[in-house]
């Protein structure tokens, strides 16, 4: 603690770290909430398909599986690189964090392409309900994978321009948390959405 | 609450864990197995238990950050299972006199 009042920004402050870690989940138990009511908003809607197609003639499971994995791995991969950050190796932090930045955008692809599909199908957002509340929740979900990829491309430029520093780890430390909360989300998602859509 | 406390040994195990817990579903709806309903209730708790998983081994909740989650988990349950139970009524009491309008002999 003493070491903290001489050198403030040199060792991690590990209060300011503790409090912005805690003050960055409170704002995803926030945005919990939020994903909340369009889960509950697309579970009203779902028998609504205004005589149009339902879950089980839309949803290509296999196609939604691989999505998933790719999700998941970016999770693990994006450990892997706090995981670099506690050690303080760049180089490797760098890699792992690119390796999780192509995943995310190798699900935000498959997310785009599936709903571009559906779109040319005729089964937009406008088609049913069922539709409104399906793209408005997943939307959601990929709008929040966006702006994590986003996120994830400024640290990296900051990474490989400062290094690794007790303010830059802060930010990681959230961003993480981001990452593994979306994670979470579409464990949910693929569960409620697509698979007990399928049944 | 941050990765201080991992280890690349938990990361691999939570992350094998986890595909674990997505394929076992994904099969199970894929081929068919299981009754209906219990096929629901088997691929719920799979989420269920990837979601302590997921908590256990990549987000390292402490104490306060445990709380705050509990709290949500609790306002979660009251919006959806609320907003579920009081549509369904709903549709109950609203939907019934139309039918029955429409056909006089149900």
């Amino acid at each position: 603690m003493t070491n903290l009042s001489i050198h403030p920004q040199e060792h991690g402050n590990h209060e300011v770290d503790e409090k912005t870690s805690f003050g960055f989940w409170i704002y995803i138990m926030t945005d919990c909430l939020l994903f909340a009511t369009i889960f509950a908003v697309y579970a009203v809607l779902r028998p609504s398909t205004f005589g149009g197609p339902g879950p089980k003639e839309l949803f290509s499971l296999p196609y939604v599986f691989i999505e998933t994995l790719l999700l998941l791995t970016s999770s693990f991969t994006f450990g892997l690189a706090m995981l670099a950050q506690n050690k303080g190796n760049r180089t490797q932090l760098l890699l792992w964090m690119g390796i999780t930045f192509l995943l995310g955008l190798g699900f935000i692809g498959f997310e785009i392409h599936e709903f571009v599909n559906l779109v040319r199908e005729g089964n937009g957002p406008g088609r049913s309900a069922f539709l409104s509340g399906f793209f408005g929740l997943v939307g959601t979900h990929g709008l929040h994978v966006t702006c994590g990829l986003i996120w994830m491309m400024l640290l990296m430029v900051q990474i490989s321009k400062r290094g690794i520093t007790p303010l830059i780890a802060r930010k990681l430390n959230s961003l993480s948390l981001f990452w593994h909360f979306l994670d979470i989300i579409w464990v949910f998602v693929f569960t409620f959405v697509y698979l007990l859509g399928a049944i | 609450m941050s990765a201080k406390h991992g280890s690349v040994a938990s990361y691999c195990i939570g992350f094998f864990l986890s595909i674990l817990l997505t394929v076992i579903p994904y099969y199970f709806v894929v081929h068919h197995m299981l009754g209906r309903s219990s096929l629901v209730v088997a691929v719920v708790m799979a989420a269920i238990l990837q979601l302590w998983i997921q908590l256990r081994f990549f987000l390292h909740l402490n104490r306060g950050s445990l709380i705050s989650f509990i709290f949500t988990g609790i306002i979660v349950l009251i919006i959806v299972g609320g907003s579920l139970w009081i549509m369904h009524d709903l549709n109950y009491y609203m939907m019934e006199p139309i039918m029955n309008q429409a056909h006089p002999a149900l």
